[in-house]
């Protein structure tokens, strides 16, 4: 370390001479920095000013340049610390050393805090330090400029470092910018090409569209020139012709190429039309109309002459002439009076029917008002069948006596639809009904007659049976009388005749009474009673009434009912008078050893009743007369009632009334079943009746 | 014990007649009236125990002889019964048919029937008056 050390300080010494400010007011001391320079052995040459205070140090600061100063901190005018800041302050680059006393090395060590460059103990071996300690100082203070030095040019560079990056930085900012400027250009621009491009295409396909649409409409026109139904003859001023098209060839029945080139010959005139003598499609001769426009041809002048088979309207037209005559003569024809009305009930046609009935020609009564004219009124009819046509777009019917012609008219008028679909008018027919009306009328009063005839055989029917009764009684009485003795004895043969006369009288009693039945059944005057009962029930007791009668005749008398009953809804009274009636009737044509079963069975919504013997059975040819009124047959009966021959009339009656139905089925010699089917009663009925029947009972509890 | 009086009202003297006889030998005694009228004074004044009434007779309808009966104190609980010819003996049912309380015969009648009728109407008064 040495080594170097000196190295260094025989630099410095070679080269400068070592300026020295010496701040002391002790003689002694100075004397002694003095002497210790002046004598330095080191290659070094020392000049040294002296200061004895402190103003005058500063003082020589600033007049002169000095190397170093070695100051001493106790000075007259300052003393410690403050006199090193004070020099500091006035040139702060010098190198301060600070001499201290011997006690102070403290002293030292805060004036190098305070800026000293080094301090240096008074009498401590002063005379070995001084030198080194100015030279160090001095080496450490051109270190210090030459760090600072470096330290500035670091700075600077780094300074300049900086900027050249922040100059970079712009650049590539600059140049982004510009990069993307370029791309947004380019891509503008690749987007105004491809528009360009396309519209190119587009005019492309445009032009090509053009020009097919071009073709196509040249196309067309040839196609409509060459298929035009009407023919097209070009003719030039000359009258040559010019061009024929296919039509115009089959009209004339020559080529194109033989009419080309060749006159025309029919006058040719602009905006002319003329009937031409053609060949018609079928070959035979024909008519075309002929229209001729000035057109141009291969720029020159020319006539286009616009030919069309009119041979078939010319006989369409005569066609509908000869309909319209025959629709005409039709319409005259009929026998019915008919016109036509608008909606202000003007007449706008009408047939001859209708004119002669007025003595008029059709034509005089066009124009006149309907009213008017057929009614002689100011008003129409209150109910008018054409305004009521017209209002509803209905066919209407209307029957009235016309007292000006003596006549019963049917009128019935139907809407004539516009092309719009509205009834602006309508077809009035009349008719002459007085035929039919008076036959009707004659048939009203005869129903009506008959109607009356019926309820006065109604009427007849049930007094004459009022009145026959009585005397009935009486002879049935006095018959009764005699044969149980009471005027006197009689003798046997006398009670047999009797006898006859009293069953003879019973059987007249029963005709009357039936008589009486029927009738109130027919003229709807009997009313059904009906409640819900168990039909099993009442066949079961009808059957065990008549078993005396069975029994006695020899007949076994038979019930098969179901056990559970069949509940249904009817008039037991009349049920029971059925039921009396056939199986009344089967015992009487049952002979001895026979039977006559009765038996019930529900089956699909009805309740069958069958009364079945093995009697005497009906011929199959008196069979549909069977439920008429007094019709007996000859099936042979037994001792017995006689029959009214009106049971079954009125047991079919009994059965209908109550929405049922009865049949028959027999076989001579085998026996008759009649079956009553009467329809079920559903439990929803059952039940509606029976809330009925209670609320009839608890009215008729109430009202007691 | 007494016979039971029955009164028989009827514009038919035949029927009187033919009854006058029948009911005698089945043990009624019988006074009979061939009008309204008579049927009433005889009511009040024979004091019959039943009446059988023709309902339809020249003077008097049967239900006004009814009313009047039972309008009348003396009478009002005279058991009546209707003998007529204006219905059909179908409807007549079994020993004949009640008519707003009355017991209703049809013409002509079964003298059984008709005996049995009477014995049990006056057997139900017999009850009622008991």
């Amino acid at each position: 370390m040495e080594t170097e050390t000196t190295e260094k300080i025989q630099t410095l010494m070679e080269k400068d001479l070592i300026k020295v400010l010496l701040v002391e007011d002790d003689t002694v001391d100075s004397q002694l920095v003095k002497r210790v320079l002046a004598s330095c052995s080191q290659p070094v040459e020392f000049t040294v000013e002296l200061a004895e205070s402190l103003s005058e140090a500063i003082k020589c600061i600033g007049n002169t340049e000095y190397n170093i100063v070695l100051l001493d901190l106790r000075l007259p005018d300052s003393s410690g610390i403050d006199t090193v800041r004070k020099v500091r302050k006035v040139n702060p680059r010098l190198p301060i050393v600070v001499l201290t006393g011997l006690d102070d090395e403290e002293t030292g060590l805060l004036a190098i805090k305070n800026g000293a460059t080094d301090y240096l103990v008074k009498g401590q071996s002063l005379e070995n330090l001084l030198v080194r300690t100015i030279l160090y100082a001095l080496e450490r203070e051109k270190e210090k400029k030459l760090i600072l030095d470096t330290n500035r040019r670091l700075q600077e560079t780094s300074q300049e470092l900086f900027m050249a990056k922040k100059k970079l930085e712009e650049k590539a900012k600059a140049l982004q910018e510009a990069h993307a400027k370029l791309e947004l250009r380019v891509e503008e621009r690749t987007t105004e090409l491809s528009k360009a491009n396309e519209l190119l295409k587009k005019e492309n396909t445009n032009r090509k569209q053009a020009e097919e649409a071009l073709q196509a409409s040249e196309a067309n026109l040839r196609k409509v020139i060459v298929t035009s139904p009407d023919g097209i003859v070009i003719v030039n001023r000359e009258g040559i012709v010019q061009f024929v098209n296919p039509a115009a060839e089959s009209l004339f029945a020559y080529k194109a190429e033989e009419l080309v080139g060749e006159l025309f010959g029919f006058p040719v005139m602009g905006g002319e039309v003329i009937e031409v003598d053609i060949v018609n499609h079928g070959g035979g001769p024909g008519i075309a109309e002929m229209r001729v426009v000035e057109t141009e041809w291969n720029g020159q002048n020319a006539y286009m002459a616009l030919l069309r088979d009119i041979t078939e309207r010319k006989c369409a037209k005569e066609q509908i002439e000869h309909a319209a005559k025959e629709w005409r003569t039709t319409f005259d024809s009929i026998t019915d009076m008919i016109s036509i009305h608008d909606k202000n009930f003007k007449i706008t046609r009408v047939n001859k029917a209708l004119a002669d009935a007025f003595k008029k020609e059709p034509k005089e009564l066009i124009g006149k008002i309907c009213y008017e004219l057929f009614h002689g009124t100011k008003q129409p009819c209150p109910n008018c069948p054409h305004m009521w046509s017209l209002k509803t777009q209905k066919p209407a019917t209307l029957e009235l006596f016309e007292p000006r012609l003596g006549i019963h008219l049917g009128i019935s008028t139907s809407p004539i639809f516009d092309e719009n679909g509205e009834a602006m008018s309508s077809v009035h027919i009349a008719k002459d009904i007085t035929e039919r009306k008076l036959a009707e009328e004659k048939l009203k009063e005869a129903n009506e007659k008959l109607k009356e005839y019926n309820q006065l055989k109604d009427e007849f029917v049930s007094t004459a049976s009022h009145e026959l009764r009585t005397p009935l009684s009486v002879i049935m009485g006095a018959i009764r009388l005699v044969l149980d003795e009471i005027p006197g004895k009689i003798v046997e043969e006398q009670r047999e005749v009797l006898s006859l006369a009293k069953e003879n009288v019973q059987r007249l009693s029963r005709i009357v009474d039936s008589l009486l039945s029927i009738s109130k059944i027919e003229s709807g005057r009997l009313e059904l009673q009906k409640v819900i009962i168990n039909i099993c029930d009442l066949i079961r007791s009808t059957v065990s009434d008549y078993q005396p009668l069975a029994q006695e005749k020899g007949v076994h008398l038979d019930c098969e009912v179901p056990k559970e009953g069949v509940n249904i809804c009817l008039d037991p009274d009349r049920i029971e008078e059925v039921l009396i009636n056939l199986i009344s009737n089967s015992i009487k044509f049952t002979t001895k050893g026979g039977w006559v079963k009765v038996s019930c069975r529900e089956q699909e919504g009805e309740v069958l009743v069958s009364v079945q013997d093995s009697g005497v059975g009906i011929a199959k040819e008196d069979l549909p007369k069977l439920f008429d009124k007094f019709t007996q047959f000859g099936r042979k009966a037994g001792p017995g009632e006689k029959g009214t021959g009106l049971g079954l009339a009125i047991v079919k009656k009994l059965v209908q009334m109550h929405g049922g139905r009865i049949e028959v089925e027999s076989q001579v010699n085998e026996g008759t079943t009649f079956t009553v089917s009467l329809p079920s009663t559903t439990e929803l009925e059952a039940e509606d009746l029976l809330a009925e029947t209670d609320e009839l009972v608890e009215n008729t509890l109430a009202d007691n | 014990m007494n016979k039971k009086k029955i009164l028989i009202v009827d514009d038919e003297k035949d029927v009187l007649f033919i009854l006058e006889k029948e009911l005698p030998t089945r043990g009624y005694s019988v006074i009979a009236a061939d009008n309204g009228k008579d049927a009433m004074v005889l009511a009040k004044t024979k004091h019959p125990d039943l009446i059988i009434l023709d309902l339809e007779m020249p003077d008097t309808y049967g239900g006004d002889v009814t009313r009047m009966l039972s309008e009348d104190p003396e009478t009002k609980d005279l058991p009546v019964m209707f003998l007529t010819g204006m219905f059909p003996k179908e409807e007549e049912g079994k020993g004949g048919r009640m008519v707003a309380g009355h017991v209703l015969f049809a013409k002509p009648y079964d003298i059984e029937e008709l005996v049995t009728a009477i014995r049990d109407l006056l057997q139900a008064e017999k009850t009622l008056v008991e």
